[in-house]
């Protein structure tokens, strides 16, 4: 104890001064202390308003859908005395104004007098929901999205027809209590009321319909114990019920996400910053040799040496988490403000101690794993050099104990990234693509740099001097290149990946894809509908299926609810799926397992499925799936295994029944419609919607246009974030152009003794950073390009295409940082004289 | 081997136990040139309370030899006894130690931590042994190099005299056994030279310290018991300092 009060008190004297000499220090660990607890407090933030708002989202305590068809009357009855209940429709439709050839597909909604239970709608004029959707002049009124009325140039107190009916508009939503965040929206809102929808005619059997009733308890029900018996008391129902637990199950799976995402960014800069943590421990410990060799000299055992300078470096680590803890607690009002509006709730404002307390950890471990290796180096340092007139840090490995402890606290770093990013198989990636790419760069820079020092030495002096600086014992050059080539690296990454995808939704899908998907098609209309889509010249194919929804229920046997997927494939179990039925295999289909059942299969329920869904939730043939369909339960046995290429975006189903199983069952039929761009694009729509009401278009265009546009927005974003990494890097090449700032300072002024021009020293300096930056952009460019490689050839399975805008820009920003930086550097120190600096060497 | 030298203070105080004795010291380097000796045998005797010089010229060995005396460095071959401890048994940690309890050592470039105050620097070997006075020893100590008024100050707010001042109050502090003293003058002008020559031998008369001191001024080395030339690695000379001037 009294050794350690002493480590303290040694620790506290020699900080004085000394803060300077951690700037970089300092940045790095804020940053990426920063980034951990910023991310994890907004996140907590908005689970914390979720829940906080879940009634409201919810519509109620609980919320109940069905597909296709309403409550059977026995359960509508018994939901009625639970609580106060409002009822809602929801379903896709066309709408346009009664003048005009304008059409676009909405989401409508119709709703009971009782809608909302919780929250206000809110509307522009500021109206009363009832009194907007009333019947008035013998037209039922219409609440809207602003952007539809942009889109088809209507405004309030204009007629748009829904299916048979003009509504009139009667005000903007400004607020939909019950709306939550979805990204791929198939158009916009448009609320009527319940009334109205039957006079719209688009309710048939088949019609793809959702009914939601919301329900509100009295005070003091147990809202979960009455869910679990009401579904246990109609086990055939085929509903899906939330509680408040479960209000935004999308919203909570994307927050999830997006937290994943970038609390991997954090760590990655993190990790960039160990580097620039590291530099800076060593380079102070070199600039304290002299002292800790006086140390040693006065009789400080080399285990107190390690123990002030690990109590300095903690306690300057401590502020390094100070910092970036303040930034990361401000980020949920920061992003409150930058976001206001966007969210479908107001985020919480507070202190979230948990993740900063995380955070905070995140920064001492690296800290310790960054920091332990220099400082056990330094207990090395050889007292009798205090004889000598030049004192050199020690050189060459730690003992083993501090190896160990290094290797120990890498391990927990590790261990904590699991337990951050709660998923094993993304951490496992992400640690085995930190240690990969750290091998990678650190060969990578290795080999570069031999491969420099065997070339033959150019006749230019500055030049020589460049490459020498490039590769001497002791030069930063590998920790730049893995630092600022790290974010350089996930900058490429981002740009060609984001290149292919583009390439991917602009060029190759419209090649192949339709012009349009028809949807709701009743039965009796297919005969009309394919003689009309076939009289539209400039059609050039047309595909349809029927099509019905249903709901996964068991997997071989057992309770979806007892799955656990992976990640990637949860959406097919999650929710509604369309299902079709063929007697004949669908064209390109591609089976990977067992074969294709006769045309005149007649046997029990056989299903087609999809390989990677069935992988995925780990079935095979001869498994059985249940499938709830309109509330009546079918098990079919995996008759064989499908690959299903969706970027053909052609009709693919993940359940395909053989025949004799959904004939029966009340479905609709959906049809792809393949056509010439331009005018013919647009006459089938015009034609079909004319003609047939009740049918819906799907414009691929639209749909891709918006994938292009969600692409871009991630992409920006991927970037914005990817640049904490950069500017981690940034800090790291700060720091190590200030480490070499004094031999720079030195060389200097030996070359100007030597009568070299400023100008040539200049050259010579301006040479060196060159190939710096271009040797980071080369090995960033490098890596990069072949992790861009393998997502695109093997996880998105497309043809991949080099984007040389990507290794061109990363060039730039590193020529940019490096030369930069180093001029900046450089600048001072041919400005000062030579002989003050010659009378004190 | 050289035969102890007694010098007359030494019988008056009736000491004659070497307290520093090395017996056949060998150090050799090895370097990308090959091997270097840097000490080739050297026998050394020096009796508890004497002073004695070393002269030569550089790199005759001199500061490699004050390196094993303090314990800083570890001979090839041969025995090294310092205080009645065999310091080539020792590890490193114990070595520190014994610097800590027995070894005083002044710097010609003093040595100061920079980011400690005049004070903070001389109390550090009696926080390192623990003592709960340190600092109110380290301003006594301070007191009487004649800086009492300058204790909070840092390194580099003293001259170059004042700074040699605190390392001389430093190496004093703990009461060493032995005080080594490499060049202390070489980074001084004269006359503060000879200000800290006085208060060096000063304070050591008062402790009855042992003095080990390398110079380059032969004045200042005949001032000693006993004065020792080196050469290439080897005692050359033994030609004695003040003791044998006065027999003689």
């Amino acid at each position: 104890m009294p050794r350690l009060k002493l480590a303290f008190a040694l620790a506290r004297r020699e900080l004085r001064g000394s803060l300077k000499d951690f700037r970089v220090f300092l940045a790095c660990l804020a940053l990426g202390v920063a980034a951990i607890a910023g991310v994890g407090s907004v996140s907590d933030a908005m689970h914390t308003g979720i829940s906080r708002d879940a009634r409201q989202l919810l519509g109620g305590d609980l919320s109940i859908r069905m597909t296709h068809r309403t409550m059977p009357e026995e359960a509508r009855a018994v939901l009625g005395k639970a609580g106060r209940v409002s009822e809602a429709v929801t379903m896709r439709a066309m709408a346009r104004p009664t003048k005009g050839e304008r059409r676009t597909l909405v989401e409508l909604k119709a709703v009971d007098d009782a809608y909302p239970l919780v929250g206000t709608m809110t509307l522009a004029p500021a109206i009363p929901l009832a009194e907007a959707l009333a019947e008035r002049n013998g037209a039922m009124g219409a609440v809207i999205d602003p952007s539809l009325g942009r889109r088809l140039g209507v405004s309030i107190g204009d007629r748009l027809r829904i299916g048979d009916h003009d509504f009139e508009v009667r005000a903007e939503i400004v607020k939909e209590p019950d709306r939550t965040i979805r990204f791929a929206t198939f158009g916009p809102r448009v609320m009527i009321a319940s009334a109205g929808l039957p006079r719209t005619g688009l309710v048939t059997e088949g019609s793809l319909v959702n009914y939601h009733y919301r329900v509100t308890f009295p005070k003091g029900t147990d809202a979960a114990g009455w869910s679990r018996t009401f579904d246990e008391a109609f086990p055939q129902a085929g509903w899906r019920i939330r509680g408040l637990d479960n209000a935004a199950p999308g919203f909570d799976r994307f927050i999830g996400r997006v937290t994943q995402f970038l609390t991997l960014v954090g760590l990655t800069a993190l990790l960039v910053g160990g580097v620039g943590i590291a530099n800076a421990v060593r380079g102070f410990l070199d600039r304290r040799t002299g002292t800790i060799a006086t140390l040693k000299c006065l009789g400080a055992p080399g285990d107190l040496i390690f123990a002030v300078y690990l109590a300095q470096v903690m306690i300057l680590a401590s502020v390094g988490v100070l910092i970036g803890a303040v930034i990361g607690a401000a980020a949920p009002p920061l992003t409150a403000y930058l976001l206001a509006g966007v969210f479908p709730v107001n985020l919480p404002l507070g202190l979230y101690w948990k993740p900063i307390l995380i955070a905070a950890l995140f920064g001492y471990v690296t800290t310790l794993a960054s920091a332990v290796w220099p400082l056990g180096r330094a207990r090395e340092v050889r007292a009798a050099q205090l004889f000598r007139a030049l004192i050199v840090p020690p050189d060459g490995w730690p003992r083993p104990g501090y190896i160990a402890l290094t290797a120990l606290a890498a391990a927990a770093l590790a261990l904590m990234a699991f337990f951050a990013t709660d998923d094993a198989k993304l951490a496992g990636f992400f640690i085995a693509g930190a240690v990969g790419v750290l091998l990678i760069f650190g060969g990578g820079t290795t080999m570069l740099l031999k491969l420099l020092r065997r070339l033959p030495s150019p006749r230019h002096p500055g030049l020589r001097l460049a490459i020498a600086n490039l590769h001497r014992p002791g030069s930063a050059t590998s920790s730049v290149v893995l630092s600022l080539g790290l974010g350089l690296t996930v900058m490429v990454t981002v740009a060609q990946v984001q290149t292919n995808m583009a390439h991917q939704i602009t060029e190759q899908i419209p090649e192949q894809a339709p012009a349009y998907f028809f949807i709701d098609i009743q039965p009796h209309q297919v005969d009309p509908f394919t003689r009309l889509v076939g009289s539209v010249p400039g059609v050039e194919k047309m595909e349809r299926t029927p099509m019905v929804r249903g709901r996964i229920v068991k997997v071989a046997g057992k309770p979806v609810e007892q799955i656990t997927p992976d990640k990637d494939i949860a959406w097919a179990i999650n929710g509604d799926r369309g299902l079709t039925y063929a007697a004949r295999m669908p064209e390109g289909a591609k089976i990977v397992a067992g074969e294709w059942w006769p045309e005149d299969y007649a046997g029990p329920p056989l299903i087609s499925f999809d390989a990677n869904v069935a992988r995925g939730i780990g079935v095979g043939l001869g498994d059985t799936i249940t499938l709830n369909v309109l509330g009546r339960e079918i098990t079919a046995t995996i008759g064989n295994l499908r690959h299903i290429d969706w970027a053909t975006l052609g009709m693919n189903f993940v359940f395909v029944f053989a025949p004799g199983t959904l004939e029966a069952a009340p479905h609709s039929v959906i049809s792809a419609v393949y056509a010439k761009p331009g005018e013919a694009e647009e006459a089938v729509q015009r034609a079909v919607t004319d003609a047939f009401p009740n049918i819906s278009a799907i414009r691929v265009k639209d749909a891709l246009d918006n994938a292009n546009r969600i692409l871009d927005a991630v992409s920006m974003a991927v970037r914005t974030t990817a640049s904490v990494t950069l500017l981690a890097g940034i800090f790291v090449l700060a720091g190590a152009v200030a480490t070499g700032q004094h031999r720079r300072i030195h060389d200097a002024v030996i070359l100007k003794v030597l009568g070299a021009t400023r100008w040539r020293v200049v050259f010579s300096y301006v040479a060196e950073y060159t190939l710096l930056g271009v040797l980071t952009a080369v090995v960033a460019g490098l890596v990069g390009t072949v992790i861009s490689r393998f997502i695109v050839t093997e996880l998105m399975r497309s043809e991949f295409v080099l984007g040389p805008g990507a290794i061109v820009m990363t060039t730039v920003i590193s020529l940019i940082c490096t030369i930069g930086l180093g001029l900046f550097s450089t600048w001072r120190a041919l400005g000062l004289k030579s002989a003050p600096l010659l009378r004190n060497e | 081997m050289t035969p102890t030298t007694v010098t007359p203070s030494q019988f008056a105080r009736g000491e004659t136990r070497p307290i520093i004795d090395l017996r056949d010291v060998r150090l050799n380097l090895r370097s990308a040139a090959g091997e270097v000796n840097i000490l080739r045998g050297i026998n050394l005797e020096i009796t508890a309370g004497d002073m004695v010089s070393i002269v030569g010229p550089s790199g005759a060995g001199k500061s490699t030899l004050m390196m094993l005396v303090g314990g800083l460095e570890t001979a090839s071959s041969g025995q090294v006894s310092v205080a009645g401890r065999d310091l080539s048994a020792m590890r490193e940690d114990a070595l520190a130690e014994f610097r800590r309890d027995h070894v005083g050592i002044v710097f010609q470039a003093f040595r100061l931590i920079p980011t400690m105050s005049a004070m903070e620097n001389v109390a550090i070997p009696l926080e390192l042994a623990g003592e709960a006075d340190a600092f109110e020893k380290a301003r006594e100590s301070l007191g009487l190099v004649g800086l009492a008024e300058r204790v909070h100050h840092y390194p580099d707010q003293l001259s170059g005299g004042e700074q040699q001042r605190v390392a001389i109050a430093r190496a004093f502090v703990g009461k060493p056994k032995i005080l080594l003293a490499d060049e202390p003058t070489g980074n001084l002008d004269r006359a503060t030279g000879d200000d800290i020559v006085e208060l060096l031998f000063g304070l050591r008369a008062r402790h009855g310290t042992t003095l080990v001191l390398i110079t380059h001024d032969e004045g200042l080395a005949r001032r000693c018991d006993r004065m020792i030339r080196m050469a290439d690695g080897r005692i050359v000379e033994e030609p004695g300092g003040a003791a044998e001037r006065k027999s003689a």
